[in-house]
């Protein structure tokens, strides 16, 4: 079952990834992961992968976060080669820094920060002075409406504050590509529609494709496209229409 | 932002207990060290406060103070018209024990002739030995009052003077009493042994009017070798300067204690090693999440070695700051003398900006192996 839906302007792609493969192990081990994965996601679509553990999501995910090294085919982010056959980028982390952001499931916000510092620090990892970072900050925690917790610290938020703060953590070096691995599952219905919806907002407003690893149900209506894995290939693509 | 400092914030408690922790162990260190700079300082002081350019003593012998001497005490008033010799004192070394308040009372008895080298003294309370008997300036941890009657063998005396610092290599309190009190103290026989020994025709442990050694002061156009060669002529003498003198005190009487402490300094800034990379270590591992996100998000390890660096060049250097304010407080009520140079506590506190890197290598390593993939996931 594929149901098209049909932008006003046509995505310009951002993630395109074609054979990539992937197995771990070795021997009578090696197991295979990921098989000629061919996946094209373009600007402002929210795609989710989904399948059963051990189906190859999350490696799929680590992979397009030049986390995990893929053992064949190529990756291409925001129009930049980035692996064919081998990483074609000596310093993935300045990539990441630059092109992805990455939402995670408990939210990962660093504990000894604010949450303002929280989102501060990726500006400053790029050697924004901190008044500026602060300034950005402030600006992306007041677009997802949670300015006014700006000071506490992540034990002081509620989970929905939490992973509003961490989504303008991901937001905040303008990535034209927001990874998130389970960004609902710690949340209750209500809030994980919430968080879809802003992460949807975030993809049209600002041009960037999102990718979310999840097993949440109640989301899947909410996501563009969904991309159905089973033993490391995608068995079905099914394209939503917005309602 | 310094991320070292928010997360030293973020668990200002821990990290104070531990600093405090670490500066107990510090502050032994540095302790075992001032222990040391106090022994050396007890050992010579005795010798340095003679200000002797020569010491005299018997023949062969390495004395007065690494081992016994004996002189007749005339010897001086040969000396004392040497050539090149501007003064002459005869001294009298012993450590006695006397019953006082209740309890033994260790000294180390300076018997010295008034006016004349090795008899000098700074007093700070009261005055100094004016009568030819049964006065005695004490040491202030002797813990004599001004005024008091002690008895030392058969004899009384009255403390006249009170000094401080001056102690013997061993770290007993110096009692200074004159020449005569002090040969009587070490050479006088009880009256019932001397009515035996008469009863025997034997004379009673011999000469008394012996001395330990002669201090000797050279005129300033004499030659101190060429002294001190001359008297060695003499072969029933042994001269040396006051530098060999030191020489054998440190060598001879301190050399092995000084090699235990610097041994036991050792050990224990080993021992810090090892307690300041386990804390690292196990701060980081605290931080393996956080340290995963870093790497995920992109930071750079220069960022991530230097979180680990800060923390734990902070943690030494609170933990010295306060192990060296405790030993500061704490020095004076040791039993013997600590004395913390300036010099040595900044000697330490380079080791310990040393120890402070050495012990972070593994905490380093660790963070650096992290998988960034670890933070995704729960």
């Amino acid at each position: 079952m594929t149901t098209a839906s049909t932008p006003a302007v046509a995505p310009r792609p951002v993630v395109e990834i074609a054979r990539l493969s992937k197995t771990f192990g070795t021997g009578a081990t090696k197991v295979p992961a990921l098989i000629d994965i061919d996946l094209t996601i373009g600007t402002g679509e929210v795609v989710g992968l989904i399948g059963p553990s051990g189906s190859g999501k999350s490696t799929l995910l680590n992979c397009i976060g030049c986390i995990t090294e893929p053992e064949s085919g190529t990756i291409r982010l925001d129009g930049r080669a980035i692996f064919d056959g081998k990483w074609l980028i000596g310093d993935l982390r300045r990539l990441r820094l630059e092109t992805i952001g990455f939402i995670f499931q408990f939210h990962n916000l660093l504990p000894f920060l604010s949450a303002w510092e929280n989102v501060a620090i990726v500006r400053t990892l790029t050697g924004e002075s901190p008044e500026r970072a602060k300034a950005r900050a402030m600006e992306l925690l007041g677009y997802l409406q949670v300015d006014h917790r700006a000071d506490a610290l992540p034990s002081k938020l509620s989970g929905g504050e939490a992973q509003r703060v961490a989504i303008a953590r991901a937001l905040a070096n303008e990535p034209r590509i927001i990874l998130a691995d389970e960004p609902t599952a710690a949340l209750d219905s209500e809030r994980a529609a919430i968080v879809i919806d802003l992460m949807k907002q975030v993809a049209i407003e600002r041009d960037a494709a999102v990718i979310v690893v999840t097993h949440d149900e109640k989301i899947f209506s909410r996501l563009d496209r969904m991309v159905h894995l089973r033993d490391g290939r995608i068995v079905e693509v099914v394209a939503q229409t917005a309602s | 932002m310094n991320l070292a400092w928010r997360d030293v914030q973020h668990g200002l408690g821990r990290f104070i207990l531990t600093c405090v922790g670490l500066s107990l162990l510090l502050g032994v260190v540095m302790g075992m060290v001032g222990i040391y700079r106090g022994l050396v300082a007890e050992a010579l002081g005795l010798v340095r406060s003679a200000a002797a350019d020569a010491w005299v003593v018997e023949a062969g012998k390495r004395g007065p103070f690494a081992e016994s001497s004996r002189l007749p005490r005339d010897t001086r008033d040969a000396i004392a018209v040497h050539a090149g010799v501007a003064a002459a004192g005869a001294v009298v070394y012993q450590t006695v024990e006397f019953p006082h308040r209740g309890t033994n009372l260790r000294v180390f008895i300076v018997g010295a002739q008034i006016g004349r080298p090795g008899s000098e003294v700074r007093v700070e309370e009261g005055r100094a030995i004016v009568k030819s008997r049964s006065e005695v300036v004490a040491n202030r941890n002797a813990g004599l009052a001004l005024g008091e009657r002690i008895r030392i063998g058969r004899d009384d005396f009255t403390v006249v003077g009170l000094t401080a610092n001056a102690t013997s290599s061993g770290g007993d309190p110096v009692l200074m009493v004159t020449l005569r009190d002090a040969q009587i103290v070490q050479w006088q026989f009880d009256p019932s042994a001397v009515r035996r020994e008469t009863a025997r025709d034997a004379p009673a442990g011999g000469s008394s009017d012996l001395v330990s050694a002669i201090i000797v002061r050279m005129r300033p156009d004499a030659s101190p070798d060429g002294v001190i060669g001359s008297i060695t002529r003499w072969k029933h003498l042994t001269a040396m300067t006051a530098a060999q003198q030191e020489e054998i005190l440190t060598r001879s009487v301190i050399e092995r204690a000084r090699r235990q402490l610097g041994l036991f300094a050792v050990i224990l800034l080993v021992v810090s090693t090892v307690v300041i990379g386990l804390i690292v270590y196990t701060m980081t591992m605290d931080k393996k999440k956080a340290i995963a996100t870093l790497k995920l998000i992109g930071a750079p390890d220069r960022v991530i070695v230097s979180l680990i660096l800060q923390q734990a060049l902070a943690m030494g250097l609170v933990g010295f700051a306060i192990g060296a304010t405790l030993i500061r407080l704490a020095k004076d009520y040791f039993p013997r003398r600590v004395v913390l140079e300036t010099s040595d506590t900044a000697i330490l506190l380079g080791i310990i900006i040393m120890v402070c890197l050495i012990a972070s290598v593994f905490g380093v390593r660790s963070a650096l192996k992290i998988d960034p993939a670890s933070a995704l996931g729960g």
